[in-house]
């Protein structure tokens, strides 16, 4: 029997992948572990290994050809194997249903014609891309948010998730500039959704001695685990703060988004379940993405689908910021330095190790009062971890 | 330098200047000399160069546009006034038959240099017979140029241009257009070249083709849409419909993907036919949604102050129509 090649699932949201190219030719002798071709997902690009040494006896899909999860792609015959199969396999079609939002029209993709055009360019399938326009029809931006979405190197891996925003409408033409790397494009089309939110903030300074000295003394967790740490377990207490602005409920996992600084740009993997992790857990898994977001390695479930996100510019030595949502999230908390500055203490002014807290909100969403009330628990915690327990 | 002037002193000044310019220019129509024109648009020119100059003519569109082909031929730069542009339909027979075809017919022998000024448009129930828009019927006709100036600046440079054209040359200027006042360069030998369209605005957003009165009711729309819904619209002015700018009107396509095509015409048979046309013909791959088209309702225009309002488009149906497209609803 020949090793049947299929599509793979890298995550659990991954419905279906597309054929980016084949590395090997039918015939080609293939050892174990050889890359046989790269296939693409919303998010990443990923290459299939063979897991068998023989010949690729036959390639089932082409590039560019969009195949379901599990779907057959391609076969390798054994090392001994004498069988001529090529004919035996018979073409599978396994072409994924396109997007119900995609209406067709009869036989035909309604798209406008410029966004056909963009879709040429861009070797995308218009039956591949989601159409927002009357009746459904693909307009310029649906492509570019398509031809965006799909990075064609891995230094797209966890670009800030992968739904374009459907709550609002945003200004029409928000097309990058087409020089920009693919993550780039990303970040620039999300921002773009982003500024038209209806965004307010709340803010505050907590005195954190308590804290700060527990993370000079331990040294197994920093900050930003600290904040994980406590974000996750506020959360399950205040569900508006994790509300998903596509259902309009709250996020079920405790999933929280930390924005990390790579030379490419802006990425934001998550720490999975954050809210049953122990503080040493929570940050030996920040390690783990900080390290493979900055080597652009971040695999598939490390982002995405974040509940809540934090960005925290501690490290840059930075007091405050003030941070965009990223939706489908309604909420981000933007952390600065842990410095020194003046507390007052009774009637007296003291040092006192200090941070400063702001949460942005979607207001859709979130009211202030809520959004405020979270602020303070978080305050709270900050100012004595023993809450927390 | 530039000064401020009404679009009826305007064409006043281009008068003034090309009659001083060229000898060879007059000027004739009903009531234009001893009364100066019911917008005021001839006042005091028979006082610089008299009668001869400047002629009242009796009431026949027919003779007076024949009068205006003849002295063309002869070697003169006539400036016939129609008084209404309704009325020009009495003479159809001297400016599409001869005017528009004689430099054709003989073999570029001859040419008719004439200028045809003819005031039209919506104005206070000026009803069915005074109101119309007509300009479409003259671009459907080989041999005839056809200018609609938006603006004092446009009635200045486009009424010169006019007269020094070999060609006979339709000059629509909308009545309620002459008392806006408007900024107009100091230079005696301004001109705007024929077949040039002016983006007066720019946007991304999408793209609105216009010309004449319904240029400052798309900018008015246009503005509302910036100011309250973040969107920016070009709006590009015609300026000259023959020879018409479609570079213009195709780098708009391209640089927006979303077009309205807006005058005040009715629509069935309009100018904006032609445009959209002409764009699903040419630029059909810059489109990102259908070309609407924006013009009078097919109806003669009503006296009735209500139903007259109604039946063309003014700033805040422009702006509809433009959201229609930005927002996906068409």
């Amino acid at each position: 029997m020949p090793a049947e090649i299929t599509m793979p699932k890298l995550g659990l949201t991954m419905e279906s992948g597309t054929i980016v190219r084949w590395l090997k030719a039918p015939g080609e002798r293939i050892a174990p572990g050889d890359p046989l071709l790269e296939v693409s997902t919303d998010k990443i690009n990923y290459e299939v290994e063979s897991p068998v040494a023989g010949t690729l006896a036959q390639r089932i899909g082409n590039d560019g050809d969009e195949f379901a999860c599990g779907a057959l792609i391609g076969l390798v015959t054994l090392e001994n194997e004498t069988v001529a199969i090529a004919a035996a396999a018979s073409p599978v079609s396994v072409r994924v249903p396109r997007h119900e939002n995609g209406e067709r029209n009869g036989e035909r993709t309604v798209a406008s014609p410029a966004a056909r055009k963009l879709a040429r360019e861009h070797n995308l399938d218009v039956r591949d891309v989601r159409g927002s326009g009357p009746r459904g029809r693909i307009t310029l931006s649906d492509v570019l948010a398509r031809a965006t979405a799909q990075p064609t190197d891995k230094a797209g891996a966890a670009a800030p998730a992968e739904a374009p925003l459907r709550t609002h409408t945003a200004p029409a033409q928000s097309a990058a500039p087409a020089e920009l790397d693919p993550l780039r494009r990303t970040i620039f089309r999300r921002m773009s959704d982003v500024g038209v939110l209806p965004l307010a903030q709340v803010e505050t300074n907590v005195r954190v001695d308590a804290v700060h000295a527990l993370v000079t003394r331990r040294k197994d967790f920093g900050w930003t685990a600290f904040a994980v740490f406590a974000l996750a377990r506020l959360l399950r207490e205040h569900p508006e703060l994790r509300t998903d602005a596509r259902s309009g409920r709250p996020a079920e996992a405790l999933d929280i988004g930390v924005a990390a600084d790579t030379p490419r740009g802006l990425l934001v993997p998550v720490v999975r379940g954050a809210a049953d992790l122990s503080l040493a857990a929570i940050q030996s898994e920040i390690l783990r993405l900080a390290a493979a977001a900055r080597a652009g390695s971040l695999a598939p479930a490390d982002s995405g689908g974040a509940a809540f996100s934090l960005s925290n510019v501690g490290p840059q030595g930075v007091e405050r910021v003030a941070p965009l949502v990223d939706p489908p999230q309604t909420a981000i908390l933007g952390m600065g330095a842990v410095t020194r500055r003046p507390a007052v203490a009774g009637d007296a002014i003291v040092p006192a190790w200090m941070v400063t807290l702001v949460l942005t909100f979607d207001h859709r969403f979130i009211d202030g009062a809520p959004a405020a009330r979270f602020l303070a628990a978080l305050a709270g915690a900050f100012a004595d971890p023993g809450l927390l327990l | 330098m530039a000064h401020s002037i009404t679009f009826s002193e305007a064409t006043l000044e281009a008068m003034r200047e090309e009659m001083r310019r060229d000898p060879t220019v007059f000027l004739m129509g009903e009531d234009i000399a001893k009364q100066g024109g019911i917008f005021g648009q001839f006042k005091g020119l028979p006082q610089e160069f008299g009668f001869e100059r400047v002629r009242d003519t009796p009431i026949s569109e027919a003779a007076l546009v024949g009068a205006g082909v003849g002295a063309a031929l002869t070697g003169t730069r006539p400036v016939v006034d129609m008084h209404f542009a309704d009325f020009i339909t009495c003479s159809m027979d001297e400016l599409v038959n001869q005017a528009a075809k004689l430099r054709y017919m003989f073999g570029e022998q001859c040419s008719v240099p004439m200028t045809l000024r003819a005031p039209d448009g919506i104005t206070k129930s000026a009803a069915a017979q005074h109101s119309q828009s007509l300009e479409a019927w003259f671009v459907h006709t080989p041999g005839l140029e056809v200018v609609v100036p938006a603006n004092a600046r446009d009635a200045k440079g486009l009424l010169k241009s006019a007269i020094r054209s070999d060609n006979p040359t339709l000059y629509f200027e909308h009545k309620t257009l002459f008392t806006q006042k408007g900024e107009v360069p100091d230079d005696d030998d301004f001109t705007i070249p024929l077949g040039k369209a002016e983006t007066v605005r720019e946007g991304r957003d999408a793209a609105i083709i216009t010309y004449g009165i319904t240029v400052g009711r798309a900018l008015e729309a246009a503005d509302k849409l910036a100011r309250e819904e973040n969107i920016e619209v070009r709006v590009v002015n015609l300026r000259t419909l023959w020879p018409l700018d479609y570079d213009a009107i195709a780098d708009a396509v391209a640089a927006t993907h979303r077009v309205l095509v807006a005058h005040e015409a009715v629509r069935v048979g309009g100018l904006g036919g032609e445009i959209a046309a002409f764009i699903g013909e040419h630029c059909f791959d810059d489109l990102d949604a259908p070309v609407l088209r924006l013009g009078a309702a097919h109806v003669p225009v009503p006296f009735s102050p209500g139903l007259q309002d109604a039946m063309f488009p003014k700033a805040p149906a422009i702006a509809n129509a433009v959201l229609d497209l930005v927002r996906n609803r068409r």
